[in-house]
């Protein structure tokens, strides 16, 4: 995918769906999150890049309270989410979430992937499960694969299911943590693909990745973090053309040079 | 191939034929020995010892002639109808799931089967006259014990080892000292522990006879163990199965039972089917608080002097019926297993064929 791809057509941008207010986070003494302040709009596309360790994961991890901040707000949809809620699971079925390492259920099929959390969470019926989940699964272009397990698949594959069991909820967001990060290079663009459209149609999400070409293409903001902190906040052609802080310059000018090469 | 080779293989196939033939026949000349004094020679049915004395092989008699005592032990023999239909309840509890191997299938059976054979025993639940836990034995009571331990020692293992993964400190904490001290005590202590100790401390219920006292003995010993086996298997899930399942809203029952425990299960099922066999051996320990199991009635069966010297016939029955109990659970534990066997990728799989080049390339190397 090359930086001068069209970008996706603008699109609605609608009222804020997730407010982080102050979020702290630490491993005994070591801060993770030092504050961090982020309002996400309904609608709206976020990537977030920034060196390992810099905290990426663990953020969007806090959104679904995956982990637990020890302080400031988080504001879910007009929920405030914190440790030992106890409706947590109510707010985590709306936030669809894939994982750098795919995280399929091994012991089952691709379609029982997919209908395992609508059944089971939204009481829906196995035959309507299963009809949404093959709707799906051709949407990320993998409709004959349903019946196999998921090791049967390439790496490609496998996080294009995971994508569809997240999308078989009918989320309101969607986080990504590293998506092609474990990929081989041939099938890091059949997911990129996925996502594209998947941000065409409007979904709110969070990016974690390191693909310039898919945050040029696809965000309404790129976050630069650095050591648990929002260095920078800009639109992708800004954040690329004219970065402001001297970490981000350093970090792009690493990025980019890898993925040049 | 040079010449030298060639001797050698020769001289390699030669020698490997002539172990062969010779391991034969000494395998040949055992069997011949066990069927000449298990059968030819043997003696079946007799009332008096001295038939067998005359005999050169094995006096199965003494079993024959006492089988009431070997079967049923202490029972009354009036009402020796009652374990033999317990029995047959217990067995067919048993065989209902090798059909249909399902966990929820072999645990309704089970409880059923289980209720069904304590009230046969007991007879008050179906209006029979009672009979007293202490005079409760053979091998009924042996499957009803097997069969009650493995059915509540696993749930316990497996809620155990749940609480000892738990993110709470106080229950994991508690699991942990239940475990070890458990864990740490010979089986033998903690069955005098629940049958001379623990009954002080209940003395509100009169009618607590040592005979529940040892079951739970047992049912907590393999319980420790159990959960051991199972946290092994939890440990063996991914941190990202849980992430994804969490992610989805599936609650943490659904997320145990649909995601977490299958893979546990599949990890830690050749572990769990011992610990099953290893159940059914262990009630034969309730011998030495003097109830009359399987292995302990059958020893009655020596108490007569004229039979006294038959003690290698009663052995053999004893040491073949629990190998065929074992071998059953064995079989039902496979049963239940493979059903779990992971999918396997097309091009993991040796075919008969990649073996076969394989050995061969290692062998011309
Ligand atoms: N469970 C944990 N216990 C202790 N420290 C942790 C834990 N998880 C993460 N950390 C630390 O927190 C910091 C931030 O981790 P995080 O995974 O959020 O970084 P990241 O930006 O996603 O990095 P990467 O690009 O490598 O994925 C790292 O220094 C990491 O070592
Ligand atoms: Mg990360």
């Amino acid at each position: 995918m090359s930086e001068n791809a069209p970008s996706v057509a603008s699109h609605e941008i609608g009222d804020v769906i997730i407010e982080m207010r102050n979020v702290e986070k630490s491993y005994g003494n070591y801060k993770v999150l030092r504050g961090i302040n982020l309002s996400v709009s309904r609608g709206e596309r976020i990537v977030i890049c920034g060196p390992s360790g810099s905290g990426k994961s663990t953020l969007i991890r806090c959104l679904n309270q995956l982990e637990e901040h020890q302080a400031g707000e988080i504001i879910i949809d007009g929920t405030t989410v914190h440790g030992g809620l106890r409706g947590i699971d109510g707010i985590r079925r709306e936030i669809g979430m894939v994982f750098q390492s795919f995280n399929l259920f091994p012991h089952l099929t691709v379609l029982e992937n997919c209908t395992l959390a609508p059944t089971r969470v939204r009481g829906v019926s196995k035959a309507e499960a299963e009809a949404t989940a093959r709707t799906i699964l051709e949407r990320v272009h993998i409709p004959e694969q349903a019946q196999k397990y998921p090791i049967q698949l390439s790496g490609g594959q496998q996080q294009r299911v995971a994508i569809a069991r997240s999308l078989c909820m009918s989320p309101k967001i969607m986080l990504f943590d590293e998506p092609t990060s474990a990929l081989d290079p041939e099938m890091v663009s059949e997911v990129l693909d996925v996502m594209v459209e998947l941000a065409e149609s409007g979904m709110t999400m969070l990016v974690v990745t390191h693909e310039m070409g898919f945050a040029s293409r696809v965000a309404d903001r790129v976050i630069f973090m650095d050591a648990g902190e929002i260095v920078e906040v800009a639109h992708p052609t800004q954040f690329f053309n004219a970065p402001q802080s001297l970490r981000t310059k350093k970090f792009l000018g690493q990025v980019l040079h890898t993925q040049a090469g | 191939m040079s010449a030298i080779q060639d001797v050698y293989r020769i001289r390699t196939q030669r020698s490997s034929a002539v172990r062969r033939w010779v391991g034969l026949g000494i395998l040949a000349l055992i069997i011949a020995c066990l069927l000449r004094w298990g059968l030819l020679k043997s003696v079946f049915i007799t009332a008096s010892p001295d038939d067998c004395r005359a005999a050169s092989g094995a006096c199965w008699a003494v079993i024959t002639s006492q089988w009431k005592l070997v079967l049923f032990g202490t029972y009354p023999f009036a009402e020796i109808w009652r374990p033999s239909v317990a029995t047959a309840v217990l067995l067919g509890a048993f065989v209902i799931p090798l059909i249909r191997p399902s966990l929820p299938a072999l645990a309704c059976s089970w409880a059923i089967a289980l209720v069904i054979a304590t009230g046969l025993f007991d007879g008050r639940l179906f209006g029979l006259t009672y009979v007293e836990p202490h005079d409760w034995g053979g091998l009924p009571l042996t499957l009803l014990l097997s069969e009650a331990a493995i059915l509540f020692s696993f749930p316990i293992g497996l809620a155990v080892a749940l609480a000892r993964c738990s993110g709470r400190v106080m229950l994991r904490s508690l699991a942990l000292v239940l475990v070890e001290s458990i864990r740490g005590v010979p089986l033998v202590s903690l069955l005098f522990f629940a049958t001379l100790v623990l009954p002080l401390f209940l003395s509100g219920f009169s009618s607590f006879d040592k005979l529940y006292g040892a079951a739970t003995a047992i049912v907590l010993f393999n319980a420790a163990y159990i959960s051991e086996v199972f946290r092994g298997g939890l440990l063996t899930v991914p941190r990202g199965q849980f992430d994804a399942a969490k992610s989805l809203g599936l609650r943490w029952t659904d997320m145990n039972r649909l995601i977490v425990l299958p893979q546990a299960f599949r990890a830690c099922a050749p572990s769990l089917v011992n610990q099953a066999v290893g159940i059914v051996k262990d009630t034969s320990f309730l011998a030495v608080l003097g109830i009359f199991d399987f292995m302990n009635s059958a020893k009655l069966a020596l108490i007569d002097v004229r039979w006294r010297g038959n003690f290698i016939e009663v052995y053999v029955v004893v040491g073949l019926t629990y190998f065929l109990m074992c071998t059953a659970v064995s079989i039902l534990g496979q049963r239940l297993s493979s059903r779990l066997e992971r999918p396997a990728k097309v091009d993991d799989a040796i075919t008969p064929v990649a073996l076969a080049s394989i050995v061969t390339a290692g062998s011309q190397s």
